[in-house]
């Protein structure tokens, strides 16, 4: 457990030589957001106060907690590295060192995730006052809740991405994959939410990671209870449990496969 | 005593194959062909505490596949290994204690971090304590005068420096086994002398074991006592530095720089390479020819300068990936 505490702290030194690159994403970020915003702004100047239990405010509110949770999990540590370390063949020098690799690259990614969601997190709250202001109807206790439910979504968000790039083993690119997930992401997890779906998708977006990546925590900032909080977080323990059992049966069975290049 | 035991090793990889021009990327989509390749096939040889051994080949033969079985990070198709009495691929973790791992073309650095926080992770990923880590990094700055460089960010560090970092991480534990793939692969001539004298000094002072794969017959040549050469994934060669040197090929070059010019007919054992001028360069096949009937064949009253020696080793190791 040292040594992983250790990577830890050797990724959060590395991530801080080049958060600086990190502001240019915020502008990027921001001008989502103001679109994004800009067009809920439009739809409910129809006069509509409530669309499916959402007000204003909280559609606002909504869209930017589970941003911040898809852009502060976007560590290319979960994606570009281990494809990229996988097809150069520079996995050689992970997989051969006194560690699991799989806990390596969860540490690294959670260490790099640590510093840029608390970032991306700051921001939408900015944001959320500046577009929507204070949280209707806003609990306290959310914040107290959140906190495993949120560090729980970034794993989850991480685990996937490493579920996905391990794929990379056997087919050439596991870009395109990436780039599936992160759409399914946007479009049932932070575009719109859960409620706003048929009731057939909906189903299929509870009994997805979609749930304990965006929805389950965004909700629960917005209209915290007990309940939703248990049903999230055991939701998102069974979904990690999932994702961590098939990601060791997949890198057990990749590594077998390793065809490093150049030898 | 061995430290590395190895039995009968074979290594298979299914490469994809296509057929040429679009047409053919085409049908690979829908119909995609494999060939099986044997990289490594069927190879045996040990390897004594202590030794420094060169294991080459030309490319493709089959080193680099070797040496990732041997360190556990390739699954052989068949065959037995034992690294210090470990299963490589069995035990990955309790065999990364024993052995440290350089590959010239790959890296293990942190690049946005400094050299000392390289060392310091390596340390503490091998969980040696902070104490005896800063006594290694000094150590090895006494070696390699790291203090240059030994703040620098390693993006920012030259090929040389970045090396010599990848090799000190790659000791910062104190493995009994070092796995050199290419160490001095691009780097000039200057670094080059300075890691080879550090293998040398590592290897006599620490008795750490060294299997070196490199195309850089200075390294070979410098380091090695042993050598084992492998082509087309079998070993063709296993044999001491010595009589590959001096007994394998049998032959000599002779230079000699001459007072006037001479014509020469070419006899047999000795083969005419060079005749330019006054200057002449012969090969002698001792099994053939002495080196006095060479000399005699030049007129000695007429030799200003005479240079005997073997034949390069680059010159015999190549006949040798030939064959």
């Amino acid at each position: 457990m040292k040594k992983y505490l250790f990577i830890i702290k050797t990724t959060f030194n590395d991530s801080l030589q080049y958060i600086s690159s990190l502001f240019f994403k915020f502008i990027g970020f921001a001008i989502t957001m103001f679109v994004l915003t800009s067009l809920w702004r439009f739809i409910y100047s129809d006069g509509t106060n409530i669309i499916e239990g959402y007000t204003f405010n909280k559609m606002i509110w909504y869209l930017l907690l589970a941003e911040a949770i898809s852009f502060g999990s976007g560590s290319i540590v979960a994606t570009n590295e281990v494809r990229d370390n996988i097809k150069s063949g520079n996995i050689a020098y992970q997989i051969n060192k006194p560690y699991n690799y799989i806990g390596y690259v969860i540490s690294k990614f959670m260490a790099d995730t640590f510093i840029r969601f608390i970032m991306f997190l700051l921001i939408s709250i900015i944001l959320g006052f500046i577009f929507a202001g204070r949280i209707d109807n806003f609990n306290y206790m959310s914040i107290l809740a959140g906190i495993p439910i949120f560090i729980s979504a970034l794993l989850i968000n991480g685990l996937v991405r490493i579920l996905i790039s391990l794929s990379s083993f056997w087919v050439e690119d596991s870009k395109p994959f990436q780039n599936v997930y992160n759409k399914f992401i946007l479009m049932f997890g932070i575009f719109f939410p859960l409620e706003m779906f048929p009731k057939i998708v909906g189903t299929i977006v509870r009994y997805s990671p979609i749930y304990g990546v965006s929805y389950g925590p965004a909700k629960l900032i917005l209209d915290y209870d007990f309940i939703l909080f248990r049903n999230v977080f055991i939701s998102q323990l069974i979904t990690i449990l999932i994702v961590i059992i098939l990601i060791s049966i997949i890198y057990r069975k990749g590594v077998k496969k390793l065809n490093v290049n150049g030898g | 005593m061995n430290i590395i035991e190895v039995k009968n090793l074979s290594k298979n990889f299914r490469v994809k194959e296509k057929d040429k021009g679009i047409k053919g990327s085409i049908k690979a989509i829908f119909k995609p062909k494999y060939k099986n390749k044997k990289a490594v096939n069927n190879i045996s040889f040990n390897i004594e505490k202590g030794e420094i051994l060169a294991f080459i080949g030309p490319n493709g033969a089959g080193k680099s596949t070797t040496i990732k079985m041997l360190t556990g990070i390739l699954f052989p198709t068949k065959g037995d290994i034992k690294i210090a009495g470990i299963d490589p691929q069995k035990e990955r973790k309790k065999l990364a204690y024993k052995i440290g791992c350089v590959f010239g073309q790959k890296e293990q650095l942190w690049i946005h971090l400094t050299p000392y926080d390289n060392f310091k992770f390596f340390g503490a990923i091998y969980d040696i304590p902070e104490s005896v880590v800063e006594k290694r990094i000094k150590e090895y700055n006494d070696i390699f005068e790291l203090d240059e460089f030994i703040n620098t960010p390693v993006r920012s560090l030259s090929l040389g420096q970045r090396m010599i970092c990848e090799i000190v991480a790659s000791l910062i534990h104190e493995p009994d086994i070092l796995f050199l793939d290419e160490p001095t692969i691009g780097l000039d001539p200057v670094i080059k002398e300075k890691i080879r004298v550090f293998i040398k000094r590592l290897n006599k002072e620490k008795k750490t074991t060294i299997f070196l794969t490199s195309h850089d017959v200075g390294d070979i040549e410098k380091l090695c006592k042993r050598v084992i050469i492998i082509n087309n994934g079998t070993i063709v060669l296993d044999d001491s530095m010595e009589n590959l040197k001096y007994h394998y090929l049998n032959k000599k070059i002779v230079e000699a720089k001459m007072n006037t010019k001479i014509n020469l007919d070419e006899i047999e054992g000795i083969t005419i390479l060079k005749d330019k001028d006054y200057n002449l360069k012969l090969e002698v096949d001792l099994t053939k020819k002495s080196i006095s009937d060479a000399i005699k064949m030049l007129d000695p009253d007429k030799i200003i300068d005479i240079n005997i020696s073997n034949t390069p080793l680059e010159t015999i190791i190549s006949s040798i990936y030939k064959r």
